[in-house]
């Protein structure tokens, strides 16, 4: 279950260049900002690889292709994921639409649902990170500025902002978001559950040009509740595609040729 | 009474014989009763052990009974805490209710990462002092050894709590609980694959930055856990879990599954930062007689709040209950129905026998002018008399050997329970039973004298007299 689900390596690292800001920004502004960026304004596809290390050493590897689309109503991305890498999970597919997500299998040629209580563990949940238009659902309070080391030990200017959910449809109750002055890109944020417990922790970094924008180019998330676990979620060869709303109908699954 | 008087003498004159007929019927008695009783008590035990744990009646969201275990927070009660005064404060009601409690089940996945364990887990959020009073349900005066008062989660204490014994054994916490018999799990493999690039950041540099250490153990040193579940819009949430101990559930499924905590930590896990609500309000009534009664009353209640909530009773929600009843109910008939046929059979072994010897005094009483009925009479208040001094002693003797039984001290496990409990003889309350067992001896014994008294009856006089 938990490989199945890997992640949905999205729109999110996409952190897009930087808006002209001319006076000073409020938090939502910064958070509106940090996601605009995440969002191309178009369909686009990715290529995206995930790597879990247990204890430092690299467990398991998979390889995804993203397709990916706003839902011009939610704002929300609707995804389909289809596995590339390992061969045995090749053609497996999964549909993630609004809070609906399915599994497709291409030996059975059948769609399972798969339930929120179902995608606890593992990456799965990781998509959750990366793909969540944070300020539609949450609202943001500036704490104020740090200067934060990013993953690669660089020291950040940045805004420290804190989230909290303000939608009954936010998956966590809290977010801790670092971003940074003037370019606007994420550089870490904690995700709280709403017990009040730190789930995971991701540093975006590896800023790259991507269909037009920079953007992180690799994800790291730290698993604060499994602390032996951490993933990397690396992004290549993202283009703009016009995809077809039929690719996110289940029923459309089966007939879904891709190259 | 002359009859009677006859009829006695006749049963005195082969002494022997007419103890052993009598014997017979005794034994049968004394079978039946016994294990009858033996019967009576796994019933009640039963009983009390379902009430004792979850009341005898439940009230669910509608349609929880159905389709609710797949998502309990879509089939929750609102407002909860409503529903249990209007159930309390209802002048029906109120005199014959011990315990309103709510109660949340849910699942998820249970965690002990530092051994890198974790499972599935089917969880129970309760009130301990209300399950505390809940487990001094005794209406049958029978003597529950065991930790009836120790439910393993107090009211105060959200973070403390119970696992199944198979739930410690996965998640490693055989040796920090002190469990006997249960291995440390086997270190798990650590699979890696080489065509993975090494990472380029120091993952444990990083990771070590933001490392909390998660809240400090305890004084009493409980091991730690965590538990994971999602709330109904999928977001995922944690909360640390404290194990106190680990309880025996009785059957491995449960044992592998459960874990125990108190109301406010379920809560938390299921319905996150949303309304705080129950999945169940479990309702203890002081005697079962009145579950039917209440049963309605509450059904009426909710139908005149218009609340959407459906009430089931414990026989319903334990299906092994009925099963239970049914089987022994089964094995009882089966055992009666042959203690009958033996009986039948010493009756008329007996009586023939009687009616063979007696052929030349029938030929006389004939000649003398008894008609075929009165000999017929005769036989049959013999066939009765010894029915009734055979089950008149069984009955006796039962509760002689009952008596001595229930003082014995044997101890048994009943079936869907952890612990070892007195096995004892329900001899109270047994009435009918005995009456039953009784009235059903002395009507077959006299059943059974029916044919040797009808072959008594047809004979013809002077074969009779002549008969040597």
């Amino acid at each position: 279950m938990k490989k199945l689900l890997v992640g949905f390596a999205l729109a999110a690292l996409l952190t897009p260049a930087a808006l002209a800001q001319s006076k000073p920004p409020t938090a939502q502004d910064i958070v509106a900002a940090a996601d605009t960026t995440r969002n191309p304004g178009q369909p686009f596809r990715i290529t995206s690889t995930l790597v879990e290390y247990v204890g430092g050493k690299p467990r398991d590897r998979v390889a995804l292709v993203v397709f990916a689309k706003e839902n011009k109503q939610t704002h929300q991305f609707s995804n389909l994921v289809r596995y590339v890498d390992p061969p045995r999970d090749l053609g497996k597919m999964v549909l993630m639409n609004g809070s609906n997500m399915w599994f497709y299998d291409p030996s059975s040629k059948v769609s399972v649902r798969i339930s929120p209580q179902q995608r606890l563990m593992g990456q799965a949940s990781d998509g959750d990170v990366v793909t969540a238009n944070l300020a539609k659902d949450y609202a943001a309070k500036l704490l104020g500025e740090e200067t934060l080391q990013d993953a690669d030990r660089k020291d950040r200017a940045c805004w420290h902002l804190d989230l909290t959910a303000a939608s009954p449809e936010a998956i966590y109750s809290r977010i801790e978001y670092w971003i940074e002055k003037g370019t606007n890109r994420p550089v870490k944020g904690k995700f709280y559950s709403d017990s009040g417990r730190l789930l995971k922790i991701a540093y975006y970094h590896k800023y790259a040009e991507q269909l037009g924008g920079m953007r992180a180019s690799e994800t790291i998330i730290i698993d604060s509740v499994d602390q032996n676990l951490v993933t990397t979620m690396t992004t290549s060869d993202m283009r703009a595609q016009d995809i077809p709303d039929a690719w996110f109908q289940r029923e459309y699954l089966p007939r879904l040729k891709v190259d | 009474m002359m009859l009677f008087k006859i009829a006695f003498r006749n049963i005195l004159r082969n002494g022997r014989r007419s103890l052993m007929t009598a014997s017979a019927i005794a034994v049968g008695a004394i079978a039946m009763i016994l294990f009858g009783e033996y019967i009576a008590f796994i019933m009640v035990g039963l009983e009390t052990g379902a009430v004792a744990n979850g009341g005898h009646l439940t009230v669910y969201h509608k349609g929880y009974f159905d389709f609710g275990s797949g998502n309990p927070s879509a089939y929750s009660i609102d407002k909860y805490q409503s529903v249990m005064r209007l159930i309390e404060n209802d002048p029906q009601l109120k005199p014959e209710i011990t315990v309103v409690t709510p109660n949340v089940t849910l699942f998820g996945i249970a965690g002990n990462f530092a051994l890198d364990a974790s499972k599935t887990f089917y969880g129970s959020g309760f009130i301990a002092s209300d399950r505390i009073k809940m487990r001094r349900w005794n209406e049958y005066g029978i003597l529950r050894l065991g930790r009836a008062d120790d439910v393993g989660v107090r009211d105060n204490d959200e973070t403390h709590g119970v696992v199944g014994i198979g739930m410690a054994r996965v998640l490693g916490l055989c040796q920090p609980l002190k469990i006997a018999n249960c291995p440390s799990p086997p270190k798990p493999k650590t699979a890696s694959i080489a065509d993975a690039p090494a990472p380029d950041v120091n993952l444990a540099e990083l990771s070590a930055r933001d490392r909390e250490s998660v809240q400090a153990p305890p004084a009493d040193k409980a091991p730690r856990i965590d538990l994971l579940a999602a709330t109904a819009e999928g977001a995922p949430n944690v909360v640390s879990f404290f194990v106190n101990e680990a309880v025996n559930m009785g059957f491995k499924e449960l044992d592998d599954m459960y874990v125990g905590m108190n109301l406010k930590l379920a809560q938390q896990l299921l319905y996150g930062r949303g309304e705080h609500k129950a999945v169940s309000i479990q309702i203890q009534l002081h005697r079962t007689e009145n579950m039917a009664s209440a049963h309605a009353r509450l059904d009426a209640l909710f139908a005149k709040h218009g609340l959407d909530l459906e009430v089931h009773d414990f026989k319903e929600l334990q299906p092994q209950y009925n099963q239970i009843v049914g089987f022994m109910s089964a094995i009882f008939t089966f055992i009666s129905v042959i203690m009958g046929v033996i009986v039948l059979f010493t009756i008329v072994n007996t009586m023939s026998m009687s009616v063979m010897e007696r052929t030349n005094e029938i030929g006389t009483a004939r000649a003398m002018g008894v008609r075929r009925s009165g000999i017929r009479r005769q036989f049959l208040i013999e066939g009765w008399m010894l029915g009734t001094i055979g089950a008149t002693a069984g009955v006796i003797l039962t509760s002689l050997l009952a008596n001595w039984f229930n003082h014995a001290g044997v101890m048994y496990t009943p079936p869907g329970q952890a612990h070892p409990v007195p096995l004892l003889l329900l001899t109270q309350g047994v009435g009918t039973l005995l009456f039953s067992v009784w009235f059903g001896l002395v009507l077959m014994a006299t059943i059974a004298a029916l044919f040797p008294a009808n072959r008594a009856a047809r004979m013809l006089v002077v074969d009779a007299l002549r008969h040597v």
